[in-house]
């Protein structure tokens, strides 16, 4: 099925516009997916280099918690773990054959919830950096 | 004796029909149906007379012919066409080419979403080109041959591959036992036939592996469409355990059931409303239990 010829946007990620429920939790799942296994590979990285004493592993963590833009990357970080969980248990039912026909709800229903849980989260996170 | 009788019939019946002034049912049906397709033509002939620029559509429609010098470069052609009401997209460029441009190429066949030839990737949508009305569509509307397969001419695309992928899954009924008197029917449940019937309605029309983005990555991945022919089968309680087993085989493999990510674009666009994610994931429970046995 390959192409001899340039079709344009036909092919590619141009039709975005015209992508349905399940595509999109496709392609977020796919997304969150990665960002959750690089931020695995950081976490580790990070943390081992601080685990000489007890107080080099409280200075490493309060320095970067000091940082703004870690208080944002952790508002992210949840935002992508929600979506991948929510989603996982979305694909766990198509898996098992259940409720198939409202699958873009739960789509939506995921997608909701996601962002309501991370409003929720904002003031934990950037509480005391903020104000 | 009857050899001479038939003879005189067939004489009867041939001096009946050099006789101009008897009208047969055939004769009388017909005229009037040319009577009536004169009005339905006067009729129609008004209604187009008296539309207004307001009433015509735009079609874009995509151009390429690889054996014309000058038409290699692919393109799209405008087409203002007439429209009325309960036109489809099928109408539209059946008009098109009757009255603009005849070299225009398309597939078509029953006109009533039968056949499946007209499966057409209309305003980022496959879609079946006789079934899509165009007052459901936003003007202009844009017609492009089915998306990840060869295009052979304007509209017409290279369908050997899918039928190719629908041959591969064995799409016949083939039992492990028939009965001794071949005239005997083999009766289905009506339970099973609930069961299958919605996978008995594939038209081959082609738009479900089309839309499959991982069918377009991977050319060996059965597609939609003949998961679905596998599944019909498969859950056919007629064909037998060893039967069942020979055709797992076919759809477990590397790229049978398991290369669906469950995108649902098959199952949006399927014409006939197959709900084709469904029974891939029914096959995959499928093929599990049948190979994971803790007992």
């Amino acid at each position: 099925m390959s192409q001899s010829y340039n079709r344009g946007t036909v092919e590619d990620f141009g039709r975005w516009r015209d992508f349905s429920a399940g595509m999109w939790a496709w392609i977020f799942h796919k997304f969150t997916g990665w960002v959750l296994v690089g931020y695995l590979f950081t976490h580790i990285a990070v943390l081992s280099t601080a685990l000489g004493t007890a107080d080099l592993y409280t200075s490493t963590i309060s320095g970067l918690e000091a940082l703004l833009i870690v208080r944002f990357l952790e508002v992210g970080l949840l935002a992508v773990a929600v979506f991948h969980i929510l989603n996982g248990i979305r694909l766990l039912m198509v898996d098992l054959g259940v409720g198939l026909e409202s699958q873009d709800k739960s789509f939506y229903a995921s997608l909701l919830l996601t962002g309501a849980i991370v409003v929720a989260s904002v003031p934990t996170f950037l509480g005391g950096a903020l104000v | 004796m009857s050899t001479q009788i038939e003879q005189q019939e067939t004489e009867t019946e041939a001096d009946e029909e050099a006789e101009p002034e008897v009208e047969s049912p055939g004769d009388r049906r017909r005229a009037q149906k040319r009577e009536r397709q004169a009005i339905e033509e006067a009729q129609r002939e008004t209604e187009e007379a008296t539309l207004d620029d307001e009433d015509t559509i735009t079609l874009k429609v995509f151009r390429y012919d690889p054996e014309v010098e000058g038409k290699q470069e692919p393109r799209f052609d405008d087409f203002s066409v007439p429209f009325h009401k309960g036109m489809t997209v099928l109408d539209a460029l059946i008009y098109a080419r009757d009255h603009y441009d005849s070299s225009l190429t398309f597939r078509h066949s029953c006109r009533q979403a039968v056949c499946g030839s007209d499966a057409l990737f209309v305003n980022g949508r496959q879609r079946l080109g006789c079934k899509t009305q165009m007052s459901d569509l936003d003007d202009p509307v844009r017609i492009e041959p089915l998306p990840h397969q060869e295009v052979v001419k304007d509209l017409v695309v290279d369908m050997e591959h899918f039928y190719d992928q629908m041959e591969s899954v064995e799409p016949f009924f083939d039992a492990d036992e028939t009965p001794d008197d071949p005239l005997e029917e083999q009766r289905q449940t009506r339970e099973n036939r609930e069961k299958v019937k919605m996978s008995t309605r594939c038209i081959w029309c082609g738009a479900c592996m089309s839309s499959c983005n991982i069918a377009a990555g991977d050319n060996e991945y059965l597609g939609p469409a003949a998961i679905n022919k596998a599944y019909r089968f498969a859950m056919d309680e007629r064909e037998g355990e060893q039967r069942k087993q020979e055709r797992l085989r076919i759809i477990e493999q590397e790229h049978g059931v398991w290369r669906c990510q469950t995108q649902f674009s098959c199952t949006e666009v399927c014409p006939k409303d197959i709900p084709l994610t469904e029974h891939i994931q029914e096959l995959k429970r499928e093929a599990v239990k049948n190979n994971l046995k803790f007992w």
